[in-house]
């Protein structure tokens, strides 16, 4: 180790321009054949430098390197490089850590490495670009405002417009939904009826009631006995012809009244009429005015003048099934 | 305080010489290639720590003086190195008397003892210099040299001890890794500060004589 020590100790005394001439031959010899030594020598020098850069020589130790390197230019030329070299190596750990830390700081430091002319420019150019972007940004943002508006609105219609879409489309099916029950109704409902007419038999209270009458029957009502009358079930009218022997009114009247003299029914200016068997005028009345037993008809003739001329009464006996 | 004699000068490196001497290298001309090479930097390095303003210059003087002698048909005592590092004692007394070195020197002695305001930007532009170039390193290059080269302590050489287990090599393959890489950056910063505008660079003696093949530090 001590051996090590004044090796290098010899050497740095020779990078000092120290050595005695018979000292600085014997290691000359040995470095220039040895590679060994010359990177020694190399390595001892690179370490008195750094210490130099780095401030960590006394200054004792400090002026015998500056008297022997910064006398020469070449050798200064190794004493400037290593102030940068021992900058830039120990910065390099902390960039790393701080890198770590923010990776967007690391520009920063890039920019203070400039020189300050450049630095000046950059900060400059920086600055423009800065205005440029503010400028930009602000036009940008108003632009996307309107743009935005723009775009609410237009969705907004268009949803509007979907909306009514759909309504309109709802109803339509709704529209078709109801036409199909419809046509379906429709469809039942007349298969039905064609079903009713095909079997069903026609129905009684359709067919009127028909009673002849004539004059004589009115007139002889109490020797023959009542009329008889048979009203089926569901009749709803009846039509009675009444003959006439002589026709001399220009129209005739007839009343329908029950046993206890109430008029229940009556019609006026019934126009005579002809057949093969004779005048006779027609009348028709409700069914439902005929009630079951007996029921006084009684018939009239109408001059020209209005008067009222009694011809005759008839009992009809109604029986109901 | 250095420079090359015009008569040396005039006495160009042929290919055979050239050929010879790394024939003497080594057997092999690629392997020869790169025992140039090496021997070529150690050389700067030389003429560096011994103060030499153009190290470079002065190196390839060296070498092209031994590969004559080798061509010349010199006797070598032990080995090729040795025979360059006679050389170059025997280059570097000589071109340390000449005059225009001098005057060089104190060119430079100015401009290093009254440090411009031009210098101060140059400390900046270098670390950003250093830092593109250091972008410009594979991920396995930059985590090296940081490791290896991180602040002083206690803890370096065990750390170095532990980097270079972790890669499988050993401390001084470590340092030459890491070295290699230093120096590209450094001649990479380099080069940027050249080519700035007004950029840096050591201006040689006008003595055209002084003149050898070289050139510029790369």
């Amino acid at each position: 180790m001590k051996q090590t020590q004044d090796s290098e100790g010899l050497i740095e005394r020779y990078l000092l321009g120290e050595l005695s001439a018979a000292e600085r031959a014997g290691l000359e010899n040995e470095y220039l054949v040895d590679k060994a030594k010359y990177d020694q020598v190399c390595r001892i020098e690179d370490d008195l430098l750094d210490r130099y850069a780095r401030g960590a020589l006394s200054p004792v130790d400090r002026e015998r390197v500056e008297r022997q390197y910064q006398t020469n230019p070449w050798r200064q030329r190794h004493l400037e490089f290593a102030k940068a070299f021992a900058q830039v190596i120990d910065e390099e750990p902390a960039a790393r850590s701080a890198a770590k830390r923010s990776t967007g700081a690391s520009w920063r430091s890039n920019l203070a490495d400039l020189p300050r002319g450049l630095r000046g420019a950059l900060w400059m150019t920086t600055a423009m670009g800065a205005l440029l972007f503010v400028l930009g940004g602000t036009w940008l943002a108003i632009e996307t405002s309107r743009l935005r508006a723009r775009l609410v609105g237009a969705r907004r219609e268009v949803e509007e417009q979907q909306q009514r879409a759909q309504t309109q489309t709802r109803l339509i099916t709704e529209l078709e939904e109801r036409y199909k029950k419809l046509t379906e109704e429709h469809e039942r409902l007349q298969a039905q009826l064609q079903a009713v007419q095909n079997t069903a038999p026609l129905p009684s209270h359709i067919a009127p009631v028909f009673l002849t009458l004539s004059v004589e029957d009115f007139r002889n009502s109490s020797a023959q006995g009542p009329q008889a009358l048979v009203i089926p079930r569901g009749a709803t009218d009846a039509r009675l012809r009444l003959y006439l022997p002589e026709n001399v009114f220009p129209s005739y009247r007839v009343t329908l009244s029950t046993e206890d003299g109430n008029e229940v029914f009556s019609k006026n200016g019934l126009k005579p009429r002809a057949d093969k068997a004779g005048d006779f005028v027609i009348v028709n009345l409700p069914a439902r005015k005929l009630r079951t037993g007996d029921n006084v008809l009684t018939l009239s003739g109408i001059s020209r003048a209005g008067e009222i001329e009694p011809l005759g009464k008839s009992i009809i006996k109604v029986r109901k099934r | 305080m250095e420079s090359v004699s015009s008569s040396e000068k005039e006495r160009e490196l042929t290919p055979k010489a050239f050929t010879k001497f790394l024939a003497k290298l080594a057997p092999d001309p690629e392997i020869a290639g790169g025992e140039y090479e090496e021997l070529r930097r150690r050389l700067i390095k030389f003429f560096e720590w011994r103060g030499a303003f153009f190290p470079e210059d002065l190196a390839d003087e060296t070498l092209n003086r031994t590969a004559r002698k080798i061509d010349e048909g010199e006797e070598i005592e032990k080995n090729v190195i040795a025979l360059a590092l006679g050389v170059a004692h025997f280059v570097f007394l000589e071109t340390s008397r000449r005059p225009d070195n001098r005057r060089a020197e104190m060119e430079e002695l100015i401009t290093v003892a009254a440090p411009s305001e031009h210098r101060v930007e140059d400390d900046d532009l270098r670390a950003v210099y250093l830092r593109e170039c250091m972008r410009g390193l594979s991920k396995d290059s930059r985590e090296l040299i940081i490791e290896y080269y991180r602040e002083e302590g206690r803890a370096k050489i065990d750390d170095r001890k532990a980097l270079a287990e972790r890669l499988g090599i050993s401390l001084n393959a470590l340092f030459s890794r890491a070295k290699r890489i230093r120096d590209r950056l450094e001649q990479c910063v380099t080069r940027r500060l050249k080519r700035k505008p007004g950029g840096d660079s050591i201006q040689r003696p006008t003595a055209p004589k002084s003149q050898v093949p070289g050139g510029d530090p790369q």
